[in-house]
């Protein structure tokens, strides 16, 4: 049921086992499967059902040198969150991804992927997606009636993402939470988190709302659900008992934040023969009622041996074809001289009308300390401390793409599929002309050791008996893949840990 | 007419005469296998390799030819391009990543004329 929280009288007393703050794609999917569990769950939206300037702005923030998207452009802060605007693209995380590589520094998830693997089939359903076949590239293009451009025994390999309708989550579910047994506050912004004495366990969470006092929800659970920004924000602003804030007594929180580094135009593909031709113009696969994406990224056992990071690069549909000896539609920018291109373009195979495609891609990074979520001293219309969002970017996780991008070429010539081209001038356009995905992570990282992480494998808060997150702040490193599906899959884990945990 | 077909007319011409020179030799132009570097100035995309060869980054491989013959002695242009492409033998052109023996055989075709 929904409760306009600007409803409640003062001085209302509420109670929760388990309170869940955010309801877009984490709080959601972590509401949905404690349905039924015989627990009294309240979900707390700082929002309301549809999208207001007024909650919008509660999201607002500040930007280091790096050029990043305001915070209050980079999410959404109504019921459904940011699932409101997103594209839909899902993948799950390699099993290296999750593996201490001696690599990368501080890398390791406290999990591995068959931890997550149960989680994951039932995320499908959540995000409404089809049979898992992120994999299974070649069966998808075959469906496709295409061929792939490379063979999957390449160091480069194509896999695919499978792209969600795009699931709102706020309109798609909330029929489901409306009838539920789950209390869902709206307009109600969780504003401190208040412990016992011994600051080991939250006893309660103080809401504020428009038009009314603070009213306080008791609760033997909370679970921070609020993006990969605003959970690292809501621990570091609850330092009215515990200096810091919650979770920080090593400093971590709002630390290693990552989004992955988009680069347009770094990179083409110049594909030779209609075989390569016709895989690179319907990268973007329908096929058994599914939208697929074709992209490329280097396999897990040639990672590890080259000791480097991912990237999945897709190739863009469409570009400049050949004809008449010049291409009909020319960015000099992206794909280099014209006389080179123009004479490469003919040495295609005979009858075929070359095509030049943009590659794109999106990188894995290094998780790094200094790129960061921190606290202003400005503070909300409800007295939250605005954050300030730093984002470091290094120069070695260009320099890992690079050479994957260079092997794909490789690949693809070896195949006679094409020739890739990498901008002469990539490492000057590095990190300025850099977008991102809008995929905010690893602000309250999973880890072993409470020195260098926030949250345990359970996604439990170091030192705090029953503070939990959910969202893609618990990554510890953030792969290459879109982070949607595994978000969704490590709450459902979540779910099963919170039903042990408020039954005991 | 190639190295191998002249060396084959001069060793037929002392064994069979003038009969035999012209009998095999119509065979010899017919059968005999045609050198990597001949068959390269016929391929349906020379003229694409050698405007190619024009461009300015491609002075400086040196001697071409040299290059080229040793590139081709294992076999075909075709093998040795799949050859560079596997072992990411590259020239770079304007950001290109070209096999190498793509871009020897561009400029040797540009010298040529």
């Amino acid at each position: 049921m929904f409760i306009d929280a600007r409803s409640l009288p003062d001085g209302e007393a509420l109670s929760a086992d388990i309170a869940i703050v955010g309801a877009g794609a984490a709080g959601l999917s972590l509401a949905i499967a404690l349905e039924g569990a015989g627990l009294n769950v309240a979900l707390i939206e700082s929002g309301g059902l549809e999208w207001s300037e007024e909650a919008q702005d509660l999201a607002a923030g500040e930007l280091g040198p790096q050029v990043y998207a305001t915070p209050e452009t980079v999410r959404l802060r109504y019921f459904g969150g940011t699932t409101g605007h997103w594209g839909g693209w899902c993948r799950e995380m390699d099993g290296v991804d999750f593996e201490k590589r001696d690599f990368v520094n501080l890398s390791g998830w406290p999990i591995a992927k068959s931890d997550l693997a149960p989680f994951y089939k039932r995320a499908q359903d959540i995000l409404h997606l089809g049979a898992a076949r992120y994999d299974d590239s070649e069966g998808i293009a075959a469906l496709a009636g295409a061929k792939l451009p490379i063979p999957r025994d390449s160091d480069i390999e194509p896999v695919l993402f499978e792209f969600s309708p795009p699931i709102r989550m706020g309109e798609v579910y909330r029929g489901l939470i409306d009838k539920s047994d789950t209390r869902c506050f709206l307009n109600a912004t969780v504003s401190d988190i208040r412990v016992s004495d011994d600051a080991k366990s939250v006893t309660a969470l103080t809401i504020a709302r428009d038009g009314g006092a603070p009213v306080t929800m008791n609760v033997r659970h909370a679970v921070l659900a609020c993006g990969g920004l605003s959970n690292a924000q809501m621990m570091l602003n609850a330092d009215t008992q515990v200096a810091g804030g919650l979770g920080n007594g090593t400093g971590q929180v709002g630390r290693y934040f990552a989004d992955h580094p988009i680069l347009i135009g770094y990179a083409a593909v110049l594909s030779f023969g209609p075989e390569a031709g016709e895989a690179f113009a319907t990268s973007d696969i329908s096929a058994g009622g599914r939208r697929y994406r074709l992209a490329f990224q280097p396999r897990e056992d040639y990672r590890r041996a080259q000791k480097r990071l991912s990237c999945l690069a897709t190739i863009e549909p469409g570009g400049p074809s050949f004809s008449n000896g010049a291409f009909d539609r020319w960015e000099t920018r992206w794909f280099g001289q014209s006389e080179t291109a123009v004479a490469l373009a003919a040495l295609g195979k005979p009858g075929w009308t070359p095509r030049i495609h943009m590659l794109n891609a999106g990188l894995e990074t290094r998780p790094d300390p200094e790129s960061r979520v921190t606290l202003t001293g400005t503070r909300d219309r409800h007295g939250v401390r605005r954050l300030k969002v730093d984002w470091k970017l290094n120069d070695a996780d260009l320099e890992d793409y690079l050479a994957n991008l260079a092997d794909l070429g490789r690949a693809l010539s070896a195949s006679g599929a094409g020739l890739v081209r990498i901008a002469p001038d990539a490492r000057e356009r590095w990190p300025g002309e850099t977008n991102w995905g809008h995929h905010n992570m690893g602000t309250t990282r999973m880890g072993a050791d409470a020195a260098t992480s926030v949250c345990d494998g359970e996604a439990r808060v170091h030192g705090m008996a029953n503070l939990w997150i959910a969202g893609s702040s618990l990554y510890t490193t953030p792969g290459a893949a879109n982070p949607t599906l595994t978000l969704v899959a490590l709450a459902l884990r979540l779910a099963e840990t919170l039903k042990r945990e408020a039954h005991a | 007419m190639s190295e191998g077909q002249r060396r084959s007319a001069r060793i037929t011409r002392r064994t069979f005469g003038a009969m035999g020179l012209a009998l095999a030799g119509v065979a010899a132009v017919r059968f005999w296998p045609e050198d990597a570097m001949s068959a390269l100035t016929r391929r349906p995309d020379a003229g694409a390799l050698a405007a190619l060869g024009r461009l300015p980054a491609l002075q400086a491989l040196g001697d071409v030819e040299a290059k080229l013959q040793d590139k081709l002695s294992g076999g075909s242009y075709d093998e040795a391009v799949a050859r560079d492409a596997l072992n990411g033998t590259f020239v770079v052109l304007d950001g290109w990543h070209v096999p190498e023996t793509t871009a020897l055989a561009a400029a040797w075709l540009a010298q040529r004329g």
